[in-house]
């Protein structure tokens, strides 16, 4: 036999515990109270409505804040509450008297849609969260007033009260300890959080105007279109301040979505909002693609990122969509099929714009692109994405040895095959990127690097979607040919013995040396490696690895030890010391073996320059060795033979001014003074060059792509020595100057430890002091150096210094304006109006600057 | 960790095999497969070994060892529906060699990529 019990609930303290524990943010109890006040003033115009009476005075919520007394107090002018009412509902956790109209309202007729927000019955318990007792005074039409009051535990109290009109006040007894709510500026930003758009205006203390901006923009109307975007965007200005949306979308999507108690099993719903391109650069994958979610007018949430699908990283807004359920605590958004329309809704929403942006403005979408690129490529290869895959492939931007290039553009310009189809190079391992930019940069071809995850696979979606148009070829794989110029027999024959003495070197077969022509004809060896001679050289490491199991290391030592893929060290036939160490009658002697062992060295730490320090300096010190001897080794032969350095190294376009890279120790402050001092030399008077810090990124996220801006020639490198420390990045930079040919000088500051004997041929200068001291040392090792006196027939670089001489322009107009115009003859060319337009200054100011500019000129 | 190495070591043996049969040199690639299953079954884990498994049938069809094929897909069957492999199995690279639907896409780099995973 069983019997039926009911649960005793001790409801004492219950009502606070839940409060406490509910919400996540003690600023949402009054969320809830404007809430509730916010249903009671629709329900009084539903009641007028149903009873034909006349429209009730216009809905208003008021906060007031009252320090003396303790108290919050909010008052609206809604229906108020009879007697059984109050037991009803006010008095029952978990029922809701607003929830029970909407089902009324929504039985008697399915399309009304009702603004009613409360739907649970138990966000009144919040207001325990900051108040130890909480008073409800209120009148319904054709009632008596009546005061309720409750401390949060088992009874409350219900008896006369007094107010003159319809309408509810709720008072909170503030505790002690949230005493800081009784503060109206603290009030007010909650007002603003919660319920800007709550459709009613809510005035706190006295204030004149309503702290809410009581509708959102999609919920007014508007006379022209043009209007309603500028709503959008202001709002989108204004909520994310810091940030700057680099395209707008005003969002109004019908979407449905399964629901099995609705009349055909679907219900429609809409979404309404705004969207932007955020220009937030997010390396960190997870950083937005949020939204701020609003449900009938009700904050819900900021930064949600559920809303948005997976891959919208790049978007940025605020949404209302009333189909979502929000959770109790109305922070968060449920998980159900509504939910999962609303992404798909946007995100096809969010592919249809870009889709269009791309066709209409290549401008704004390149832009978009040089912020998400990743993002944009991640979606785009994705299968039911063909259609944005298709309208944006040739706009896609990829990084290039050239900086940024869109695919389209790069097309325009690769080496095109017989049959029409051009050639796409590209790279996926980062380690030897570098080298292969180098080898293929001397040789006039760009290469698109694809170390960054997607890239590859845009790239070979691309090649499949239009094999009419590009081929891929690889460079790091097997396509290296394309760099690597096979020679005719006879010539071959000249450099068998060469080969033949590193095969006798690497008696392991590691390494094979094999002969053919490469750019940059200074460069006389490189190394490359397949992957899978990458993927051995880590089981090597592995099985050397005494933490490996015995039974695996056999295996992967058996692998090992059969047929292993053997590292190409190309020799360069075009390289003057290639071609006389060829030419030696023995390789067998100690200049033949040092030099051979060196120049596989230089190999190897092109290929990866990450090595470890000590490794470099052995490197170097036996390099700089081998330097010395084959210093000796030219002057046995003819001089006439050997090219000059500087002309080994073709400039791929004709450059039309000179530059100057400084590379510096990083976290060095003596070596950003000299660098000042160089470039305050080297830009003005008689220069005028431009002078780039090597580590400084290519690309200037302030401005679009310019492709076709006019190249600078790379003049000379500078390499800055200062700090207690030799740098060993810093050598080896200079070393490999040095094997490249590359002019380069040395500034070194005073007691800075001494360098390696091998850069004895770099000229060098010493400087100390700082000012016009330092300027007057690095002017004599400009002055005295032999390249920087020869190259002269160059325009002049408009350096922002110049411009702050000449005109006074500030450093970053200034800056603005050398961009756009690199040289003074563009400078000058220019309308001054297009100028002025272009960085945003006055005309005049362009006219002082062009006419200091020819002062200048006149002076020189 | 020295099952890290281990892993780590049979991982780059699958990843060897499978470009080797993409290269048309499956006769290698099959001698490197069958070293991968060998040292995924010693070292016990189960999806290594799926995998593994897979490569090595791959390289046997194409060489046209169609019933070796089979025994080697079988293998992978078994394993799959094997209820203390489920754990070991979930990773999608496992779960894209037993062929079960996996809706995650995972970008196809190396390891120390940044890239994200993209489930939806
Ligand atoms: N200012 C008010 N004016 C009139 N009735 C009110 C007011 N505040 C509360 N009520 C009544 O008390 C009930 C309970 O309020 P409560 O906030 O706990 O629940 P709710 O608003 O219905 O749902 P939710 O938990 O989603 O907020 C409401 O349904 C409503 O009937
Ligand atoms: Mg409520």
């Amino acid at each position: 036999m069983s019997e039926q019990r009911v649960f005793q609930i001790q409801l004492e303290g219950l009502i606070r515990l839940l409060a406490q524990n509910l919400y996540a943010d003690p600023d949402v109890f009054l969320r809830e109270m404007i809430q509730n006040a916010h249903d009671s003033v629709t329900r009084r115009a539903e009641l007028a409505r149903d009873r034909a009476e006349g429209a009730p005075p216009a809905p208003r919520i008021s906060v007031e804040v009252d320090r003396a007394a303790q108290e919050i107090r909010i008052a609206d002018n809604g229906c108020g509450l009879t007697d059984a009412e109050i037991d009803a509902y006010l008095s029952t956790i978990g029922r809701s008297g607003t929830n029970e109209l909407r089902e009324r309202i929504v039985a008697a007729d399915r399309n009304r849609t009702v603004e009613l927000i409360g739907q649970f019955g138990i966000g009144l318990l919040s207001a325990f969260i900051v108040a130890d007792r909480v008073s409800v005074v209120t009148r319904a039409a054709g009632h008596e007033a009546l005061r309720w009051e409750s401390d949060g535990g088992r009874e409350y109290s219900v008896r006369p009260g007094h107010r003159e009109n319809i309408g509810t006040t709720v008072i909170l007894h503030v505790r002690p300890e949230h005493t800081r709510y009784l503060d109206s500026v603290r009030i007010k930003h909650i007002v603003r959080t919660y319920a800007d758009f709550i459709g009613v205006p809510v005035y706190v203390n006295d204030d004149a105007q309503p702290a809410n901006a009581v509708t959102a923009p999609w919920h007014r109307t508007y006379a022209a279109e043009h209007d309603r975007f500028a709503a959008h965007r202001d709002l989108w200005d204004r909520r994310f301040a810091d940030e700057t949306a680099l395209h707008v979308v005003v969002v109004d999507e019908p979407f449905s979505f399964p629901d099995a108690e609705a009349p055909g099993g679907e219900r429609t719903g809409r979404i309404r909002g705004v969207l932007a391109v955020t220009d937030r650069h997010t390396p960190d994958v997870n950083a937005r693609g949020t939204v701020d979610v609003y449900i009938s007018r009700m904050f819900v949430g900021a930064a949600n990122r559920d809303v948005l699908p997976a891959w919208a990283r790049f978007m940025q807004g605020v949404l209302e969509c009333n189909e979502l359920t929000p959770n109790a605590a109305r922070d968060s958004v449920r998980h159900n099929a509504a939910l999962v329309a609303v992404r798909r809704t946007l995100g096809d929403l969010i592919v249809r714009e870009l889709t269009q942006l791309s066709e209409n403005s290549h401008r704004s979408f390149t832009e978009i692109m040089r912020w998400h690129a990743h993002h944009l490529l991640a979606m785009a290869v994705q299968p039911e994405h063909e259609r944005f895959f298709r309208a944006v492939a040739d706009l896609a931007v990829l990084e290039t040895d050239q900086g940024p290039m869109a695919v389209g553009h790069y097309l325009r310009t690769a080496e095109r095959r017989s049959d029409g189809v051009r050639i796409i190079h590209y790279i996926t391992e980062e380690a030897s990127a570098k080298q292969y930019m180098l080898l293929a940069g001397a040789r006039g071809v760009r290469v698109f690097d694809c170390t960054e995850a997607f890239a590859e696979r845009f790239l070979k979606k691309y090649a499949e979607t239009w094999p009419e148009r590009a081929r891929l070829n690889r460079l790091d794989e097997a396509g290296a040919e394309a760099l690597f110029e096979p020679l005719d027999a006879g010539e071959a024959a000249r450099f068998t013995p060469l080969e033949r003495a590193y095969a006798a070197m690497f008696a392991d077969r590691s390494v094979t040396a094999r002969a053919s022509r490469f750019e940059p004809a200074a460069l006389p060896a490189v190394l490359t490696e397949t992957r899978e001679g990458k993927r051995r050289r880590e089981m090597d490491v592995l099985a050397a690895d005494a933490a490996m199991p015995a039974a695996i290391r056999d295996i992967v030592q058996d692998f090992l030890a059969e047929a292993d893929e053997p590292l190409i060290l190309h020799l360069n036939a075009a390289n003057p010391i290639i071609r006389k160490l060829a030419a030696r009658p023995s390789l067998d002697d100690e200049v033949g073996r040092s030099a051979l062992q060196s120049l596989y060295n230089n190999a190897l730490m092109l290929l990866a320059r990450t090595l470890p320090a000590d490794a470099v300096h052995t490197m170097f010190t036996q390099s700089s060795q081998v330097i010395d001897l084959m210093l000796g080794l030219a002057e046995q032969v003819a001089q006439g033979s050997y090219a000059e350095p500087a002309d080994a190294v073709p400039a791929p376009r004709q450059a039309t001014y000179l530059s100057c890279s400084v590379t510096l120790p990083e976290g060095e402050p003596r070596s950003e003074e000299i660098f000042a001092a160089v470039r305050s030399v080297l830009e003005a008077k008689p220069y005028y060059w431009q002078v780039l810090r090597a580590d400084s990124p290519s690309a200037d996220p302030d401005l679009p792509p310019d492709l076709d801006a006019p190249p600078a020639h790379a003049a000379l490198n500078v390499a800055v020595f200062a700090g207690p420390r030799l740098n060993q990045g810093l050598v080896n930079e200079v070393s490999i100057s040095q094997i490249l040919g590359q002019p380069q000088l040395i500034l070194c500051d005073e007691g800075h430890p001494a360098l390696p004997a091998s850069f004895a041929d770099v000229p060098q200068q010493t400087v100390h002091g700082l000012g016009a001291v330092l300027r007057k040392g690095v002017r004599s090792g400009l002055a005295e150096h032999p390249e920087v006196n020869r190259v002269r027939a160059y325009e002049r670089y408009l350096s922002p210094s110049v411009l702050a001489w000449c005109a006074g322009l500030e450093e970053s107009v200034g800056e603005a304006v050398s961009r756009r115009y690199p040289t003074w003859s563009e400078f000058q060319e220019a309308d001054s109006a297009d100028v002025a337009r272009a960085v945003d200054i006055d005309v005049a100011l362009v006219e002082a600057a062009k006419s200091g500019l020819r002062l200048l000129a006149e002076e020189d | 960790m020295p099952r890290e190495s281990a892993r780590r070591a049979i991982d780059l043996l699958i990843g060897e095999s499978s470009d080797l049969n993409a290269a048309d040199r499956s006769v290698q690639a099959l001698a490197v497969a069958e070293r991968a299953v060998l040292a995924a079954w010693r070292l016990g884990d189960a999806d290594l070994l799926v995998r593994a498994l897979a490569t090595q049938a791959s390289a046997q069809r194409l060489l046209g060892e169609n019933s070796a094929a089979m025994v080697s897909y079988i293998e992978v069957v078994k394993l799959a529906k094997d209820p203390r492999n489920a754990d070991a199995l979930a990773d999608p690279s496992a779960v894209r060699a037993i062929g079960r639907p996996s809706n995650s896409i995972r970008p196809s780099t190396g390891p120390g990529s940044s890239a994200a995973t993209y489930a939806d």
